[in-house]
């Protein structure tokens, strides 16, 4: 058995006892963890001296870590009934950072503003090749380029005030996802991206307006 | 697993108090660590295994958390020294010396008395 093989019992060691004390408080984990560290080392070196063979060792260790797993279970059982939970503060989860929802929002956004960009050279492509229709067809593209711009506006101001007015948010990013979508009949992916941020809006939004009431 | 009830000592527990009252006056002031333990309790009981992590460190927080051990981590310098990990140290206190004689006036018979006991 070679050196590394001789350290399976204490990865698995180790591996049990990041299970074991995953969300106890830190300080009690810690202690944990370098109490067992601490006995690991001391068995495989007086095993070492011993002239105890690696695998015996790796055995009485495995041996040990799984003789005890009911009594961690126990202690964890015990250690979290003792601890009491964190206070649940309502509404405090929206100051905490929703990444997919602002992905969304930026590649919205960037659609938005491209297209609505986009749009107006389109105006002066049309005019000089005769193709559009004149007045009509210039201030139809102006109108739908502010309209798009105007749902990115809408798209930024819901994200911005999600923490302030959750439902008015809610709303702004509702309009500013799903209006350019209607007219993105060419662009398939876009309905996706809208129901997957609208769907992120309305998860992520609390029923009430956020009071730091302690539930 | 034994299920305890409030005041009363484990088996193991006592076998911990036991074993550690028991060591001399020089060892006792400097402590114990777990892995010192489970060896000494292999020892007494003439088992083959070592006690679990879990059980050992288990009833080593309990009894510490009843008053009957006290624990402090030794000297960074030291293990660091040694090459080793810190140990987590315990020691018996007045209060677990008292526990201890009353556990074992309580249970005149016990297996792990005459165990440990070199008399």
């Amino acid at each position: 058995m070679s050196e590394r093989d001789r350290g399976v019992g204490r990865r698995w060691c180790h591996r049990w006892v990041r299970c074991y004390t995953r969300r106890l408080p830190a300080e009690v984990a810690a202690r944990r963890h370098a109490e067992v560290e601490s006995d690991l080392w001391e068995h495989e070196q007086e095993a070492r001296a011993a002239g105890v063979s690696p695998r015996a060792v790796t055995v009485e260790i495995l041996g040990r870590m799984l003789t005890g797993v009911p009594a961690d279970l126990a202690w964890r059982r015990s250690v979290r009934r003792a601890t009491p939970a964190p206070p649940r503060v309502r509404g405090a989860w929206l100051a905490a950072p929703h990444p997919r929802l602002e992905t969304c929002f930026v590649v919205l956004v960037a659609v938005d503003v491209s297209i609505a960009i986009a749009m107006l050279p389109g105006v002066a492509i049309g005019q000089a090749t005769g193709l559009a229709d004149g007045m009509a067809f210039d201030v139809g593209m102006i109108l739908w380029a502010a309209a798009t711009f105007a749902c990115a506006v809408a798209l930024g101001l819901g994200l911005l005030w999600r923490g302030r007015r959750p439902l008015v948010a809610l709303g702004l990013l509702t309009l500013g996802a799903a209006a350019p979508a209607v007219t993105w009949f060419w662009l398939p992916p876009a309905y996706l991206l809208t129901i997957a941020t609208v769907v992120l809006a309305v998860v992520t939004t609390p029923r009430r307006s956020p009071k730091a009431t302690v539930a | 697993m034994a299920r305890r009830r409030p005041g009363v000592l484990l088996p193991l527990e006592i076998d911990i108090l036991d074993r550690a009252a028991s060591s001399p006056s020089s060892d006792a002031a400097a402590g114990f660590h777990g892995f010192l333990m489970a060896k000494w309790l292999r020892a007494d009981s003439g088992a083959r295994r070592l006690t679990g992590h879990g059980t050992l460190y288990k009833a080593l927080g309990r009894l510490e958390t009843a008053g009957l051990l006290e624990s402090w981590w030794e000297d960074a310098g030291v293990a660091a020294f040694d090459g080793r990990p810190r140990r987590r140290l315990y020691r018996v206190t007045p209060a677990g010396r008292a526990a201890l004689a009353a556990a074992l006036a309580r249970a005149p018979s016990s297996a792990w008395r005459t165990a440990v006991d070199p008399t």
